[in-house]
């Protein structure tokens, strides 16, 4: 039986349009996810994951465009598949699955709720949008949801404005106004990043509830490996616009394949053994600009395992080397571990 | 090890709230409230705590970037004592050749409009230490100190990443070869990759300019893997103070523990467990009576923790905490909430790599 897909990109190639130049910012991703999973896409800035994120829902500015690909929706009504990719960014039918059945949560919870409307305006409003519901139902549902992600004193917390509130209560906030209509699909651009240590467990503790309850899918984008072990089923690394390895969390943290993986993995000071703490080793070289992408393997020049005539030469595709791992490197040959 | 620097009861506060065109203000924030400790000669001390903490004011405070309230800075130029709280403003123009600061943000702490040349040698210009040919050399000298090519002396910060402008930063702060560096969130705006060279470059700066650093952060990794003692900041106060293994392992102060439970583990198979902490830190306008943390301390009890405050004292030699029950709390450290776990990548697989470069190049 093949399995079901709730979304899945093919060949996704997202373009920056510069005067009369074209920059590549994303070149020719996969990945699919199942109903109920977390999938989380992983790199460094600049690699662009969130320009991804962004993508799924065509929340690009302008100058960034989709050149190539498809986004495949399945969470429309009965068995309709939508793709995401080819509908026009401001038409009807994606502002229904937007805030509807796909929605997304960002990393600035200051800057992503308008000073001046309350917190209950901004999240009624995607109530009434989505649903045919009156004004004192829209309020109803809205207490029940900031009561669910756990702000407290939920009737006064829904007239009360983004300011008043701490920026651990904003994010959970977003978390209720994103789950509004009960989507199947979340993007999460880095919704921990800006908060505290504690504050980022208890938003981890309450995401991780969110989706056993509702069954959401998540799409979490992240820096950080060590919140990401926490949350996810499987990890896609980017490198420059480009997925360098996938699979599940435990064979991406455990068993690492690709040269950039195990560096990343490498250069996370770790708690456990402090009392040899010795340098850590890090990535030599920096990420590349876009505007001067390597030939070939973009992560080449950084790489230990360089091999001249073939890594700055040929671009590594995607290949599987086990049940649940696929790797983008000459090293590795289809289905050899 | 000898004392740098001696910090007496050092207070900031910050008016807020004011009430029509004259009127006077309402409350005070103490960002940083009676706050006591050392650092020595040489070595990096680590200070951590959440936004809002106040580590960022006392790290600006310390050397009189922002004018404390009250208290004392002790800093020991060698022959004497100077306390740079009381200094005045041509006088401490003069120790800040003895004190620099490397910022967070490498975007917004270097000049667009001047060369990286330039900016690593303002500090020199503008205190008439050098000039000419001599200046050059100190430039190029700490640039290559710094990881930088001196090819790249003459261009502007705008084309460099983030890790080479916080190399530009460093070779800055340290051309006056000054003797104690506060980093300010040196290296949270950085990817991981390119912290880890950070990391890695004040580390060996320190040993070869015999530095002394205060390394404020949030990052509670990457303080325990840069520092040999720590202090964690709660509401303006340090609520406890050690040696970092002692600190990560050992903690006596229920919100270090609380920290602790709140890194991610280094294994994604193991669980997080429960946070050790609720709510989140109330406003420092407003702070709780006695002891700071008490409304979120799964400790606290209703008579002492309220009404007293709980001074930083000696709980075992070079421990320090600020909690009443200390002594008899048994508290987890990180090595309960994480995995000791091995480098990620082993020898085995490195070598197997190796073997297979050869193969396929030998093809090639």
């Amino acid at each position: 039986m093949e399995k079901t897909y709730l979304m899945q990109v093919k060949n996704l190639q997202i373009s920056w349009h510069l005067d009369k130049a074209l920059i590549p910012i994303v070149c020719g991703l996969n990945f699919s996810l199942e109903p109920g999973k977390v999938l989380a896409l992983v790199g460094e800035s600049g690699c662009g994951k969130s320009v991804t994120s962004l993508s799924l829902l065509r929340l690009l500015a302008k100058e960034l465009k989709i050149v190539e690909g498809e986004i495949l929706f399945n969470g429309a009504d009965g068995d309709k598949t939508v793709d995401i990719a080819k509908l026009n960014p401001r038409g009807r039918e994606i502002q229904e699955i937007r805030g509807g059945m796909a929605s997304m949560i960002f990393q600035e919870p200051m800057s992503s709720f308008s000073p001046l409307y309350t917190i209950g305006h901004q999240i009624m409003e995607v109530i009434q949008q989505h649903k045919k519901n009156t004004k004192e139902e829209a309020r109803a549902t809205t207490i029940k949801l900031l009561q669910k992600v756990g702000l407290a004193d939920p009737e006064k917390a829904v007239d009360r404005f983004p300011g008043e509130f701490s920026g651990g209560m904003r994010q959970r906030a977003m978390i209720a106004k994103a789950l509004s209509c009960d989507p199947q699909l979340l993007i999460a651009d880095e919704p921990t990043t800006a908060l505290d240590v504690t504050i980022q467990a208890q938003i981890l503790d309450l995401m991780n509830e969110v989706k056993a309850e509702f069954g959401t899918s998540i799409i979490f984008i992240s820096h950080d490996l060590g919140v990401v072990g926490q949350i996810a089923d499987d990890v896609a690394i980017m490198y420059m616009g480009s997925i360098v390895e996938k699979g599940t969390v435990k064979e991406i943290f455990k068993y690492p394949k690709h040269p950039y993986t195990m560096k990343l993995l490498d250069a996370i000071p770790r708690l456990g053994n402090l009392e040899d703490r010795k340098r850590l080793e890090p990535i030599r070289g920096s990420v590349p600009t876009l505007f001067s992408r390597p030939k070939g393997c973009a992560f080449h020049d950084r790489c230990d395992y360089f091999m001249k005539g073939l890594c700055d030469e040929s671009f590594p595709g995607l290949r599987k080397i086990s049940e649940d791992q696929q790797v983008a490197c000459h090293l590795y040959k289809e289905g050899e571990e | 090890m000898s004392t740098l620097v001696e910090i007496k009861n050092l207070e900031k506060h910050f008016p807020v709230g004011k009430t029509g065109i004259f009127g006077k203000h309402k409350s005070l924030l103490k960002a940083v409230n009676n706050v006591s400790f050392t650092i020595k000669k040489g070595e990096n001390l680590g200070l951590v705590g959440e936004s809002g903490s106040g580590k960022t004011t006392l790290g600006r405070t310390l050397i009189h970037l922002i004018e404390p309230t009250r208290g004392e800075v002790l800093f020991n130029t060698g022959e004497n004592k100077i306390d740079i709280a009381k200094l005045r403003r041509g006088e401490l123009r003069y120790q800040w050749r003895n004190m620099q600061m490397i910022f967070q943000d490498p975007y917004a702490s270097l000049n667009q409009r001047m060369t990286v040349r330039d900016i690593i040698g303002e500090p020199l210009v503008a205190n008439k230490l050098a000039s000419g040919d001599e200046l050059n050399e100190k430039i190029k000298n700490m640039a290559v100190l710094c990881g930088l090519k001196t090819s790249q002396l003459s261009r502007y910060p705008h084309a460099f990443s983030g890790g080479q402008r916080q190399r530009i930063a460093i070779a800055r702060a340290l051309i006056m070869h000054p003797q104690f560096i506060v980093c300010d969130e040196a290296v949270s705006a950085l990817d991981v990759s390119i912290q880890a060279q950070i990391l890695n470059l004040l580390k060996d700066l320190r040993h070869e300019l015999d530095l002394t650093y205060l390394f404020v952060a949030h990052d509670l990794s990457a303080v325990a893997y840069a520092c040999d003692r720590v202090a964690v900041m709660y509401l303006g106060r340090i609520v406890e103070m050690a040696v970092t293994e002692e600190l990560y392992y050992k903690p006596k102060h229920p919100y270090t523990e609380a920290l602790m439970s709140a890194i991610p583990p280094d294994d994604p198979e193991v669980t997080m467990q429960k946070l050790f902490v609720q709510g989140e830190q109330p406003s420092p306008v407003n702070p709780p009576t006695g002891c700071p943390f008490h409304p979120r301390c799964k400790f606290a009890d209703n008579s002492r923790c309220v009404k007293e405050l709980p001074e930083l004292r000696e709980v075992s030699p070079e421990h320090f905490a600020a909690c009443h029950y200390a002594e008899s709390l048994s508290l987890k450290g990180a090595l309960q909430f994480q995995v000791k776990q091995r480098k990620t990548t082993n020898n085995k697989q490195v070598e197997y790599l190796n073997t297979k470069r050869k193969e396929i190049m030998a093809k090639l």
